[in-house]
């Protein structure tokens, strides 16, 4: 599954995003999205998805528009996780994991046997094992994260784009849900992250969003510098030589 | 239980209540002899009660809850709010008023439906033009429709005052919902549109799980959010303006129904639907039974049995919802 874009342009309440971006997402490769709040991160991400049009360009889906694509095409190839997890209040932990399913599903079908096992392993998978009948709502931020995640796993598509996947998590969970979601060989990641550290250990690429439009894209050992960095966050960066790499932090 | 036995238990409780409401009344009955009726082998007088005035009065019942049912399950889900609910948003309020204006106006038959059509979706445009903000914003919801619902009072106050008196009771025991005048020729129509209803709208029940996750999700998901929003408040309007039509302006059957199945297991919209036809039916079937047997030989609105079971029960949800 590759993911491309042509001189895209993305703007939101007349204030640009990116302009003029091209961009080659190729399959197993871990994309992060880097920039300050507020600056379109999710906004650009949903473009990606295909759920926003661009101001302008062209998104390719393994070389088909995103846009011309039927919705449950579309569905079935890429999924997304959303910033807020914003659960029905009465649908358990089953019943979100298999929603994603839905895409898969005719409206006459029932979800077989198959589905259900799916949905079962991805609850297991995200360590919710024994929680299928607990209300979702119910459970904690870091829960309901992984819940978003299970669904997604359930949704069995080849390229995940991910809003602020560790949000509300703490920093062993953190790793243990990015180390779940680089172990799941093969599949295709672009996530927004708020911290570099992290996209520097998982990410093989960065896009990074200056605001105003500028943005610039690559690998992540020719993107990331301190100098780099201290203009992306508009804020000095220092970096520090570790065993297990270069480490950032606020000068 | 497996949420998906409630639907047989359901379809029981749904034939039973249609058997003691062609029984009961004030020629009592046995059930045998109802049913005996019904197959044609009973005398006449029998015969005439029963599907003259009860079979009639019955059918229409059931089709009007299984409507507003139906109505109630699908606003819930595509305005995200469990007190959603045609009555107190004012839909069915501005289909009442509309068809009082037209009958005012001397206008009947498939243009009365029209004028109730029109409005209910004026209601629910005005409903979405104050309440839409990027996205529902449900307090707002709730705020435009219990005024709408009031505006539709006024107008109704209005059209009542000005009214002649000869038809004047009529007006006021339809308004607060009354079977008692259904027409024996049009009281099939009811439950023949709420499973006409219910098969256009069960395709779209993944899509309304779907959006319980929210919009986005929803539309990730692979989920046509913008033509199920549409189609199926379009669906809703014309279902809430058949029910006024055939019964006034009956409320909570809407409301409450979906709850109390989503409280029996019944979350998913593939059996939530269905169960809503079968219990809205039945519940208003049995509210409609009690009206007209309580204080017989009187006959009360049924509209004012719902009410009474419906809006306590209403107050305790908005107590229970914390956020």
């Amino acid at each position: 599954m590759k993911l491309a874009t042509r001189d895209l342009s993305v703007s939101i309440a007349g204030r640009d995003v990116c302009r003029k971006l091209d961009l080659m997402i190729e399959a197993g490769s871990r994309w992060a999205i880097l920039g300050v709040n507020g600056v379109g991160k999710t906004t650009l991400l949903s473009t990606l998805a295909g759920l926003r049009p661009p101001r302008d360009g062209d998104i390719l889906l393994d070389g088909a528009p995103i846009h011309a694509m039927a919705a449950r095409e579309r569905g079935r190839r890429l999924g997304l996780m959303v910033q807020e997890d914003r659960d029905d209040p009465e649908a358990t932990v089953r019943e979100v994991a298999l929603l994603g399913r839905l895409p898969h599903l005719a409206w006459w079908q029932a979800e077989s046997g198959h589905d259900e096992a799916l949905a079962r392993y991805a609850i297991e998978a995200v360590g919710l094992g024994g929680l299928e009948q607990r209300r979702a709502a119910t459970l904690s931020g870091g829960e309901r994260r992984r819940l978003a995640l299970a669904a997604l796993l359930a949704q069995e598509v080849p390229l995940l784009l991910l809003d602020e996947p560790t949000s509300h998590l703490d920093m062993h969970q953190q790793i243990a849900l990015l180390d779940l979601l680089v172990g799941w060989s093969g599949r295709t990641l672009v996530m927004t992250l708020h911290e570099v550290n992290l996209a520097a250990r998982y990410c093989t690429h960065v896009l990074l969003l200056f605001g105003d439009g500028q943005c610039c894209a690559g690998p992540v050992a020719e993107m990331l510098s301190a100098e780099v960095l201290s203009r992306l966050y508009r804020h000095p960066v220092s970096a520090v030589d570790t065993a297990r790499g270069i480490h950032y932090f606020p000068g | 239980m497996r949420p998906a036995l409630f639907l047989p238990l359901l379809f029981f409780a749904a034939v039973a209540s249609f058997v003691l409401a062609l029984a009961a009344g004030s020629q009592g009955l046995e059930p045998a002899v109802a049913w005996q009726a019904l197959l044609g082998d009973a005398d006449s007088l029998e015969r005439e009660v029963i599907l003259g005035l009860r079979l009639p009065r019955a059918l229409a019942a059931f089709g009007c809850g299984a409507l507003l049912a139906l109505a109630g399950a699908m606003l819930q889900a595509l305005l995200r709010n469990p007190l959603a609910d045609p009555f107190v948003l004012g839909i069915s309020g501005g289909a009442g008023a509309m068809v009082l204006l037209a009958m005012l106006a001397g206008l009947s038959g498939l243009l009365l439906a029209g004028a109730g059509l029109a409005g209910a979706l004026l209601s629910l445009a005005v409903l979405l033009a104050l309440a839409w903000r990027g996205g529902l914003l449900p307090h707002r919801l709730l705020l435009a429709g219990v005024i709408l619902s009031s505006a539709w009072g006024a107008l109704v106050t209005l059209i009542l005052a000005l009214a002649p008196d000869a038809p004047l009771r009529g007006m006021v025991f339809w308004l607060m919902g009354d079977l008692s005048g259904v027409d024996p020729a049009n009281a099939a129509l009811p439950p023949l549109a709420a499973v006409l209803a219910l098969l256009l709208a069960w395709p779209l029940a993944r899509g309304f799980d779907a959006l319980g996750q929210g919009e986005t999700a929803a539309r990730a998901l692979g989920v046509a959010v913008g033509r199920l929003r549409a189609g199926a408040l379009l669906l809703a309007a014309a279902m809430t303006t058949l029910a006024v039509l055939a019964a006034g302006s009956i409320g909570f059957v809407g409301l409450v129904t979906p709850h109390v199945l989503r409280l029996a297991g019944l979350r998913r919209h593939r059996l939530l639907l269905p169960g809503c036809v079968l219990a809205g039916g039945t519940l208003l079937l049995l509210a409609d039974l009690a009206a007209r047997t309580i204080a017989a030989p009187r006959q009360l609105p049924v509209g004012a049995v719902t009410a009474a079971i419906g809006a306590p029960l209403f107050l305790w949800l908005l107590a229970r919802e914390r956020r």
